[in-house]
This record gives structure tokens, C-alpha cells and sequence, in this order.
């Protein structure tokens, strides 16, 4: 190794020969040619910062704190652009309408034996379309749902014998509004023209039928009915908030 | 590779005893860490080859999708990935134990202790590296940018990481003297920084994953930071050492260097958000990656002004030495490509250029034109003093150099032409997505074409390495250093 | 810098700052959101008994979405969608609306991508594609979408002799296709090709979510 530094000396002048013997004599080290030529390791000066700079780099962080103030929507999880606005983005909480909410729970519930088409299945389960029992008085209706009907009943003409299951608190327990709408649907949909069923009413029946443990009989449902609640001002009355909120998307869609 | 003979008469007599003391303990320094130092360069060398090959593949791939489409193994995202790893884990970080350890044991005045330990750990760092990149290809990817390599891999990388890591931070806290040096930092920063890094993201992201997408929030704080907290400081302290170091003269200025470190080392961090600018996270948190990216012109102005303070007046210096030649592209690099990145960063230019190619060639103007040609300087300047003996082909230097700088910027040119009109088309719906499609292929082909200049410029410079390596009877003779300018073209002699 | 007790707190916290800023905090904001319905009511509850979204995906395109990770999609393809008036996401029909962080919460790796040599597929389940479609398109690209720089991927794909009747599955060519099998032969897709289409068709974005609606 030693032979390196000999043979590869960068400028083998006398003088230079000389210091490099003495300085191996010194060190007792192998120092090559390429580490002899080196400059000195690294060292910083110390030169000011230009003040322009400083001023520049104020000017950004100003910059920066202006741009999270205003493009951060607040720090919230659910702003997904830059100029989100609490209040005006914010979709309200939608009320959806009885009878769509109606329509998913009967797709659910009741197409299985009454069908999609509401026509039921002949001999086997009674139809929706047309049957008195579901366009008539919404009390009779209320009944069947809430307990349930057992033993033979005479829709359209037809005897049918079945086993409708409760879907009150006795039974699948659907919710007041899910029933409402499930009912609303039925009322109104292949042609029924039947008044709404709110939830209201359906609040009030369950309060009357809810404690009831036996499903009904087809004469029974029509003994002891009350009268049929107007219409009109029931809605009004009753769900109010809830149908101004209905209408809402609606009036968004339209201005689509 | 140092500077004209004639230059070393404006420094201090470097042959006082105080000096040559200085220079024994370097001395010692690089036999301590020369035969692991060597080995994670012929790593590095070889993943940088083996990376190319991938590269070249997929980047044909990218106009000629039927080449190789009959195998599962080389699909364009597996070519891809097995690119990005084994540039960025095989070349990068074996480039960055050997150069970065190196710089670090000098600055420390601390010989690397039980060297053999750290060839030993990066024997099965390199192991688990081929074991991923084999799996990636064998379709055991697991699609997350930067973390493709598969679980069974993982573990050994960050076992083996941490074992390499320990070295440095041993030779700083052995250090002798006061002063602690800017590329100090920079590197005792980095070497701490990626495996927080590394293992919280395969903890959040492949281990244990976090629900949705927190999983990119927790990718692009990773793998932006993998280039901004570990790839950057790192090439850094590289150039912080050698500018200095090859010229005999100080950094401009101690407090730029304070100011920079410190503005990286906060801003850096909170920049990866702008990878998902426009996509499914709050919005606070990509406005906060946003300032973050702009706040990167701090940082970069005040490293570019002291590199450029350093060397101001001194470019024949620059342009004859090797090391130089390579390290100051870089560096020039490093401002550019931090400016650009910085403004992709504002809303309405991302806009245009997220999604595109322009991003893709953004990423290769910081890692390949920054990182990597700082690095190749690194390795022109220690090799010499590892091997004592000199580069033994000037040409074949100079082939390298050119083969990167046209290489390079011809890909990235292409890719941010191509990927702006791209990203100009895409958001106008009336153009239909294949024409522009189409509208792109001239650009990918010219990177293929860029991807011809850059082999043969790896090829030039593995030659010239093993030649180096291997064949050292004839190089020893050699006097003087190899240098760039046309008097000195001796070559191999 | 000689205050190296303040160097280490430094290089420290700096990393410690946006670990917590980026990852802890949206981990606590988003990190735990649950399915919803597509409104909620005032309270911000799910309505009962009406659909969770985002849908858990189905088995076979579970193993699908295993293919596309393996073939290594995401490097051409995002599951993004940007906002209205942000890019042009919407008008190209990648969409109904911005995708957001609830979408992708059912997922166990987060597919979001950044680049879009191809278009996106976040709702390409709701694309007018059939199976058909995607199976020529993936078998090659060039059949359906000529010019398209996407690979072929005829290796999940098995091209057999067609032994008594043609197999139900079988990929339907365009007449006088330059791709289709010689005479006597098909080409029927592997388990794996039918996981990855039933996985694209399971790409939908047509549901609301309260704080993503669809709007018209």
C-alpha cells in the first residue's frame, strides 16, 4: 500500500517527497494520492442572508396562512371542495315520501306472496288491486297489518283461507312509518285511489291494536270500526313538517 | 475526482502536520468502510442496470402494448413497478449506503466499526430486495405506489434497513470535533426519518389496514416522503460535501444552510397530499399539502443560492471535474424540478397535470436528474480514494455524462409536453379519451428513445466501474487524476 | 448548529408534526366512517331499513379485484372521481358525482391510482359494457378499442378446441375479426378473467351518500 503513495505521488517534486516522509514518519499511516491532493474537508462561511429573501419568505408564509384560512373548509370531514359552504351544501335531511318508502318495504315484505303487480296469486293469496279491504276504511287495513289475519275472507269475489302475519309489535314490527307507507302504497298504487295513511293514524292504531295477541277474523275487522279520519285535515295536521320536507326534493328536481 | 493541481495552491499548505494528521484519519476512515462501501456500490450498479432493463420494457410497452403481452410476467404495471423498486431500493438506497455512510464516517472523523457487520446486513438487504422485486413479477404486487414490494419481503428490508441505519448514527454519536456539518444533518435526519417512514405505512397499509382512504393519505405522506425526507437530504448532503470539497472553498453561507435544513425539514412532509389533489379526502388536508408544496420554494431558493454562492466564478472547475460536472447538474436540477413541483401543486395546474405523464416525468426529473446525478458524483469521488487508483476512461465518463444529461431531459421534456396536451384534452369531454390516447404516443415513444441515451450512459459508467474494479495494474500507474477537460483525455492508458 | 439535544427534537417533531397532522388526524376524522343510507334523517342517522351503501363487494369480484392488483391496473387506471367543475371526471360520464371518503370504506385496499393513461373506473360497472364487451376488451384491447395503448391479456384467457357444441361462454368475435381463434377453436375465459369482469361490472357510483348527492 505504501508502494501507492510512492509510485502515484501527484507532484513528485523534492520538497514534497520530503514532507510526505515525515509526515508518514509521524503518523505511521498509508495516506494515497488521491487523499494527499484533497482539499480540506468542507467548512461553511458565514454570509448573511439577503433581507430580500426574508421578506419573500414572510410574504409566502402570509400566502399560506390566507390559503388555509379560506380553503379549508373548516377543518370538517365532509367538504370535498375548496368553496364548500356549510349551509348552502349541507343536503337537508330528506323526508322521503310515503309511498316511495312504501314502495321499497312492500318490494320487501309483501311481493313475495301478493306480487310486485299487487294482483296476488288466485286461490292462494288475495289481490291489493281493487280489494275493498285495502281501499276502504284505512282502520281495517291498520288492523290486518298490525295483528295479522287468519281464516277465510272474501276479496273480489274469491274465498281466500290464508295466514297473513302480523307485522306490528307482535309481529315483524315495522316501524309506524314503514307501515304508513307500506299502506299508503297499496292504497294508491294499480289504480287504488285511496286516501293517504299517515303516520299519525297509524301511531293512533297502533296505541289501539298494538296490545292485541290474536290476528283478526274477516268479520271482525269490520265491527266496532271508528270514523274514517278526514283526509285532508289530517295530513295538514298531522305531518305538517314532514310533508313540507317531502316536498322539498321535488321542488330541487323540478329546478333541474 | 478532484480539481486542476494548480488549484491547490490557493488553499492551506495541505502537507503541514496538523493537515497530515487530518488526512492519516481519513485515511483510516475510508479502509474502515471500504469493503462495505464497495459492496453497496456494486449492488447499487447492478440494480441501476437490472432497473433499466425494466424501465426500457415497460416504456416500450407503453406504445407497443403487444410486446411481451403474452406473459403475465411482463404486464406494463408489473414492469413498472419492478422498475420503481429496484431504482429506488436497490439503486437509491445502496447508492446512499455507500455514499451517504461514507460522507457521514468522514464528517465524523469516526471509522466505521465491525464493518463486516454492515456487509453482512446489506447482504440481506439486497437479498430481500431481489426476494420483493422477484415477487412483484411473479404477481404477488400489491398495488400500492412505492410499497408494491410483497409482505413476506417487507421484514427483512426493514430488519436490514435498520441495521445499515444504526451505522451512521454511530458514527455520529462517535464523532470527534465541534463543528457538526450541514450534510450531517441532513444525513443523520434522513437515516431517521425513512424507517418511521416505512414502517408506519406497511403497518397502516398492508399489516393492520386503515379503514378506506386513510390508506392514501398514509401512501402519499410515505412515498413523498421517501423522495422529500430520505432521497433529498441525502443527495443533499452529498453535494453540501463535495462542492466545498472539490473546490477547497466554504458553503456560502452557515445560516442559509440552517434556514434550508430546517424549511425542508418542516415543509417537506406535508407535501405528498398533493398526489390526491381533487380526489376522495377532506379538503383541509390537501389545501394543507398544497401550502406545504409551495412552502418548498423557501427551502430550495435557500439551497440553490448557497450551492450557487459556492461555485459562482468557478465553472471551468466545475465543468473538468467529474465529480462536479454530475453533482452541479444536480443541484441546478434540484431547483428546477422543486420550482415546477411546487407550482404542480396549485390547484389549477394540477388541475391539467394530475393523472397525466406530466406527473411521470416530473418524477424522473427529481429522482433520476437530481438524486441520481448527485450520486454519480458521489461515486466518481469515492471511488478513487476507496480503490486509490483513478477512473481509467475519461471518454467513457464523458458518454455517461452526456448519455444522462440528454437522456433525461429529453424524457422529461417529452413526458410534460405530452402530459399537458394529455391533461388539456382529458378535461375537455368532447375529445374522445382514444384520440387522446393517441394524441400521446409521440411523446412515448420519445421517451423511449430517451430511455436508448440512458443505457448506454448506465452501460458507459458500469464499464468504466468494473474496469476500475477489476483491472487495476494498469490504472495504478496512472498520475493524476482523470479529469473531463480536453488536455486531459489520456483516457486508460 | 452545536445544540444537538435541540437538532434531535427538531428532526423529531418535524417528522412527528405531519405524521400527526396527515395520518392520526385523518385516521380520527374519516378512519372510522360506517355504511349509511343515501340520506340520512335529522338526526344524521341511516333511515331504516333501507340499503347501507357503499355495497360490500361480492365474493367473485372480491377474487376479481385480487387479478387487478396482481396485473397491476392501477398503474394505468384511477377509482377516482373528481368534483363538478374540477377537471372534466364528470363530463366524460367517469361519474354521476365526486367520489368520497365513505365510497371506498368497504374496501381493504384502497385502489384510488394517479394516473390516467387509461379512464377511470370507478363507475365503469355503470357503463353501457356488458361481459362481453369486457372480455373482448381484456383478451385485446385492439378488438374493441382500436389504437388503445392498454396490454392484451390473453393469458387469462384459454383458447381451446370446440369439442361437441361451442362452450356458453365463449368470447363472441366480431365477424371476420382479425383476433378470433381458427376455425374449430374457441376462447373461453379463465375463473380468473370472470372474477376480474364480474369485479368491473361491480364498479358502480349510483348511489347517493348524504354528504355526496346525486344531483338530477
Amino acid at each position: 500500500m505504501s508502494e501507492d503513495t510512492k509510485s502515484s505521488g501527484p507532484h513528485p517534486n523534492n520538497k514534497e517527497s520530503l514532507e510526505q516522509a515525515a509526515m508518514q514518519d509521524n503518523s505511521m499511516q498509508d495516506v494515497h494520492a488521491q487523499l494527499m491532493r484533497e482539499k480540506e474537508e468542507p467548512h461553511e462561511g458565514f454570509s448573511p442572508v439577503p433581507i430580500v429573501l426574508m421578506f419573500l419568505f414572510a410574504a409566502l408564509c402570509f400566502w399560506g396562512g390566507v390559503y388555509l384560512v379560506h380553503y379549508s373548509a373548516k377543518f370538517r370531514w365532509d367538504a370535498y371542495s375548496p368553496y364548500f359552504d356549510p349551509n348552502a351544501d349541507k343536503p337537508a335531511p330528506v323526508e322521503i315520501p310515503l309511498f316511495v318508502r312504501g314502495q321499497k318495504v312492500f318490494a320487501q315484505q309483501c311481493a313475495v306472496c301478493h306480487q310486485a303487480s299487487g294482483a296476488g296469486v288466485p286461490g292462494v293469496y288475495p289481490p291489493m288491486v281493487g280489494s275493498s279491504w285495502v281501499t276502504e276504511h284505512p282502520e281495517v287495513l291498520a288492523r290486518i297489518l298490525i295483528n295479522g289475519l287468519n281464516g277465510p275472507i272474501e276479496v273480489k269475489g274469491n274465498t281466500y283461507n290464508g295466514n297473513m302475519p302480523a307485522f306490528g309489535p307482535g309481529g315483524l314490527n315495522l316501524s309506524d312509518k314503514d307501515l304508513a307507507g307500506v299502506m299508503t302504497y297499496i292504497r294508491q298504487e294499480w289504480g287504488n285511489e285511496a286516501s293517504d295513511m299517515t303516520v299519525a293514524m297509524v301511531t293512533d292504531y297502533q296505541a289501539a291494536y298494538a296490545s292485541r295477541s290474536t290476528p283478526w277474523t274477516a268479520p271482525e275487522l269490520k265491527e266496532g270500526l271508528g270514523p274514517v279520519p278526514e283526509p285532508e285535515p289530517v295530513v295538514e295536521e298531522a305531518a305538517e313538517g314532514e310533508a313540507a320536507e317531502a316536498e322539498e326534493p321535488h321542488a330541487e328536481e323540478a329546478a333541474h | 475526482m478532484s480539481t486542476a493541481p494548480q488549484s491547490n495552491s490557493q488553499s492551506v499548505n495541505p502537507y503541514s502536520s496538523q493537515d497530515a494528521a487530518e488526512r492519516a484519519e481519513l485515511s483510516q476512515i475510508d479502509a474502515s468502510i471500504r469493503s462495505s462501501a464497495l459492496f453497496f456500490t456494486v449492488s447499487a450498479i447492478f440494480w441501476l442496470l437490472a432497473g433499466t432493463v425494466f424501465a426500457l420494457i415497460a416504456a416500450y410497452k407503453a406504445h407497443e402494448p403487444s410486446f411481451m403481452g403474452d406473459s403475465a410476467l411482463t404486464t406494463f404495471g408489473r414492469m413498472r413497478s419492478a422498475h420503481l423498486n429496484a431504482m429506488a431500493l436497490g439503486w437509491g438506497n445502496n447508492i446512499i449506503f455507500a455514499v451517504g455512510l461514507w460522507i457521514m464516517a468522514r464528517l465524523c472523523r469516526s471509522p466505521i466499526r465491525h464493518g463486516g457487520m454492515l456487509t453482512i446486513a446489506g447482504i440481506f438487504w439486497n437479498l430481500g430486495l431481489t426476494l420483493g422485486i422477484a415477487g412483484i413479477i411473479k404477481g404477488d404486487i400489491t398495488s400500492v405506489e412505492w410499497l408494491e414490494i410483497p409482505h413476506y419481503a417487507t421484514p427483512l428490508l426493514a430488519i436490514s434497513y435498520a441495521l445499515i441505519g444504526v451505522w451512521g448514527i454511530v458514527a455520529f454519536k462517535f464523532r470527534k470535533g465541534e463543528h457538526v456539518y450541514v450534510s450531517q444533518w441532513y444525513i443523520l435526519a434522513a437515516l431517521f426519518w425513512f424507517p418511521w417512514l416505512y414502517v408506519i405505512a406497511q403497518i397502516m397499509i398492508i399489516w393492520f389496514p386503515a379503514r378506506g382512504v386513510v390508506q392514501s393519505v398514509t401512501n402519499w405522506w410515505f412515498a413523498h416522503n421517501v423522495l422529500g425526507l430520505w432521497l433529498t437530504p441525502m443527495a443533499l448532503a452529498t453535494a453540501y460535501y463535495l462542492i466545498p470539497k472539490v473546490l477547497g472553498r466554504p458553503i456560502y453561507s452557515y445560516y442559509l444552510s440552517v434556514l434550508g435544513f430546517w424549511a425542508l425539514a418542516i415543509f417537506y412532509n406535508w407535501a405528498g397530499v398533493h398526489h390526491l389533489i381533487g380526489g376522495p379526502i377532506p379538503v383541509w388536508l390537501i389545501s394543507a399539502g398544497i401550502v406545504a408544496s409551495v412552502m418548498m420554494v423557501i427551502p430550495v431558493i435557500v439551497v440553490g443560492l448557497n450551492h450557487h454562492m459556492s461555485v459562482v466564478g468557478l465553472h471551468k472547475e466545475v465543468w473538468r471535474s467529474p465529480t462536479l460536472r454530475f453533482t452541479v447538474f444536480g443541484a441546478i436540477s434540484y431547483t428546477l424540478v422543486s420550482l415546477i413541483g411546487s407550482a404542480m401543486a396549485v390547484r389549477t395546474v394540477n388541475e391539467v397535470t394530475h393523472f397525466t405523464h406530466f406527473t411521470v416525468g416530473h418524477a424522473h426529473h427529481g429522482v433520476y436528474a437530481f438524486f441520481s446525478m448527485i450520486m454519480f458524483g458521489g461515486v466518481y469521488y469515492m471511488m478513487p480514494r476507496l480503490l486509490k487508483r483513478e477512473w481509467p476512461s475519461a471518454t467513457l465518463i464523458k458518454l455517461h455524462f452526456w448519455g444522462s444529461a440528454i437522456g433525461i431531459t429529453v424524457m422529461v421534456v417529452a413526458l410534460q409536453i405530452g402530459g399537458w396536451i394529455q391533461g388539456v384534452e382529458m378535461n375537455n369531454s368532447e375529445i374522445p379519451f382514444l384520440e387522446i390516447v393517441q394524441n400521446t404516443m409521440p411523446w412515448l415513444k420519445a421517451r423511449t428513445v430517451s430511455g436508448v441515451f440512458l443505457t448506454v450512459a448506465h452501460i458507459a459508467f458500469a464499464v468504466n466501474f468494473f474496469w476500475m474494479l477489476f483491472a487495476a495494474g494498469a490504472i495504478r500507474a496512472k498520475q493524476g487524476p482523470t479529469l473531463l477537460d480536453s488536455t486531459s483525455e489520456e483516457g486508460a492508458a | 448548529m452545536k445544540n444537538l439535544p435541540l437538532l434531535f427534537c427538531g428532526i423529531f417533531f418535524a417528522l412527528a408534526f405531519s405524521f400527526t397532522g396527515l395520518v392520526l388526524s385523518s385516521n380520527i376524522q374519516i378512519g372510522s366512517l360506517t355504511q349509511t343510507t343515501e340520506t340520512e334523517d335529522e338526526n344524521g342517522n341511516p333511515m331504516e331499513g333501507e340499503t347501507l351503501y357503499p355495497l360490500m363487494a361480492s365474493g367473485l369480484a372480491q377474487q376479481g379485484k385480487q387479478v387487478y392488483i396482481e396485473m397491476g391496473c392501477i398503474y394505468c387506471h384511477t377509482q377516482q372521481v373528481r368534483r363538478d367543475g374540477f377537471g372534466g371526471d364528470t363530463g366524460r360520464n367517469w361519474g354521476p358525482r365526486q367520489t368520497v371518503a365513505r365510497d371506498y370504506i368497504t374496501q381493504d385496499r384502497v385502489l384510488l391510482g394517479t394516473m390516467r393513461t387509461g379512464p377511470d373506473l370507478m363507475h365503469v360497472g355503470g357503463r353501457p359494457l356488458n361481459a362481453d364487451w369486457h372480455h373482448l376488451h381484456l383478451y385485446n384491447p385492439q378488438i374493441t378499442s382500436p389504437g388503445s395503448n392498454m396490454a392484451p391479456f390473453p393469458f387469462l384467457y384459454e383458447t381451446r378446441k370446440i369439442e361437441g357444441a361451442p362452450a356458453a361462454n365463449a368470447l363472441k368475435f366480431p365477424p371476420n375479426s382479425e383476433f378470433s381463434p381458427e376455425a374449430g377453436y374457441e376462447v373461453v375465459p379463465t375463473r380468473r378473467a370472470e372474477a376480474l369482469v364480474e369485479y368491473m361490472l361491480s364498479l358502480k357510483l349510483d348511489y347517493s351518500l348524504p354528504e355526496a348527492q346525486i344531483v338530477e
